[in-house]
């Protein structure tokens, strides 16, 4: 009976050690992994933590070292509830929801969402909502990147929200479904009502877009 | 950096011994707003199969006829159960959103899911007979509950507006028979002109409604008497009954 289980123990570290890095496995397999063994989980925080820390960046007026804390706290979620994902909606979609729900709880105890809110913004940032909107080519990279910001910052939050996923973080209507707990049509009427809005603040400010 | 990070969670997993809570914990969670939903969705069911069995013993075909007005219609429909529907369909809702799956549903078709929930199963309810045993059950428990009796009881117990209700003692021809009324007076009832109206079977001993003109000395002339509980028809009769009333009222 020992013998079997040593077996079969041995049997899986070497799938796990020689036959596949973790980089190889997919979310799904890294979880399963990870429920045996918790150094499998690392590999898989560090496939998002980048990622994370720009979203909660992108949603927040955090600073850099408080946005680490929350996805820090995301990471400590995330194991404790690891057993909850069943794999009915995309890993990532559930790491941004825990992530969405740590910046808007982190909100509530600082007070601070919606006061001040400035947006990070990067490279990527600045380059794709432009082209999804249509920004035109001739305004200066600088000047886009404050007007962006500025309209950013003036939406209410749940436009603010959508827009960052679906241009920035490019998700589909589905993950923001899930990542959001919406239904999908709400999520749709989200974004389509954000883009105006963001137009409609473009027009106000005499902004060509 | 975003190796420290993601290292300095690990260590803190390891260093405090953190374990991912059992499944069983997610299964209970999810099954909890589950069963609340289940037990809303039934509870708001027999909340319409009561509400159901109030508007269908009402007999609108004939309290149209009687002249009896609206408020005075809905004021026999007991308002506890609507409430009690709307309670449990909030509640059904909330556990149905609240499920792993949940939001992915719009608020309105959680209601409209709801709703044909509960009149599917209230209707089904009304139907097999639960709904006027629920009815009878609470009014033995409760004896301050108001029920579809009683209202129906005040609202056929008004003999000068032509209503008269009550326990026939006996027939004593074609033409009249004695009866006790729901307050415990005896009347003479004049039936012979009087068209008959549902199971009625004019024995002693039978609950009958009375519709007609009171007259001097507790003697009433009957113009239809009716069986006390309503002529059963289809649903769609009975819709037609409430929606569509009689061109002559009485």
């Amino acid at each position: 009976m020992n013998f079997e289980r040593d077996l079969e123990a041995f049997a899986y570290t070497t799938f796990a050690m020689t036959a596949i890095s973790p980089e190889q496995l997919d979310d799904v397999q890294l979880v399963k992994l990870a429920l045996e063994d918790v150094e499998y989980f690392e590999p898989l925080m560090a496939r998002y933590e980048r990622q994370l820390l720009r979203y909660v960046l992108r949603i927040s007026s955090f600073s850099e070292a408080e946005a680490e804390e929350i996805v820090q706290e995301v990471f400590l979620k995330t194991w404790k509830n690891l057993r909850d994902f069943d794999g009915g909606l995309k890993f990532s979609s559930w790491l941004y929801r825990i992530a969405h729900n740590e910046t808007i709880s982190h909100f509530r105890k600082h007070q601070v969402r919606g006061m001040d809110r400035q947006l990070h913004l990067d490279e990527d940032l600045y380059n794709s909502l432009p082209s999804e909107l249509h920004l035109q080519d001739e305004i200066a990279k600088t000047q886009r990147n404050a007007v962006i910001q500025n309209l950013l910052q003036q939406l209410p939050e749940q436009y603010c929200d959508v827009l960052v996923l679906k241009f920035f973080e490019d998700r589909s209507y589905e993950e923001i479904s899930d990542i959001l707990k919406k239904p999908m049509g709400t999520v749709a009427t989200l974004i389509n009502r954000a883009k105006q809005q963001f137009k409609q603040l473009a027009h106000d400010y005499k902004i060509a877009l | 950096m975003s190796k420290k990070l993601a290292q300095s969670v690990l260590e803190k997993i390891k260093k405090q011994k953190l374990e991912p809570r059992p499944r069983w914990h997610f299964v209970l969670k999810n099954g909890a707003f589950w069963l609340l939903f289940g037990l809303a969705a039934l509870f708001g069911a027999k909340a319409v199969g009561l509400t159901l069995f109030a508007i269908f013993e009402i007999d609108f075909s004939l309290v149209y006829r009687a002249g009896v007005r609206l408020p005075a219609i809905l004021h026999m429909i007991p308002l506890i159960w609507v409430i009690a529907f709307l309670i449990f369909i909030i509640a059904a809702i909330t556990g149905l959103h609240h499920t792993k799956r949940g939001y992915k549903f719009s608020v309105i078709r959680l209601i409209f899911i709801n709703l044909a929930v509960s009149f599917v199963l209230g209707g089904i309810l009304y139907a097999a007979g639960a709904a006027e045993r629920t009815e009878n059950f609470v009014r033995r428990a409760l004896p301050q509950y108001k029920g579809v009796e009683i209202r129906r009881e005040r609202v056929w117990s008004q003999p000068q507006q032509g209503r008269l209700s009550g326990v026939i003692i006996s027939v004593e021809s074609d033409a009249l028979l004695l009866l006790d009324d729901f307050g415990g007076s005896r009347w003479q009832i004049l039936y012979a002109q009087a068209e008959r109206r549902g199971p009625l079977q004019l024995i002693q001993g039978e609950r009958v409604r009375i519709l007609g003109v009171a007259q001097l000395g507790n003697r009433f002339e009957a113009e239809i008497i009716s069986s006390w509980r309503p002529p059963h028809h289809p649903p769609h009769v009975m819709l037609k009954e409430i929606f569509v009333p009689p061109r002559t009222r009485y």
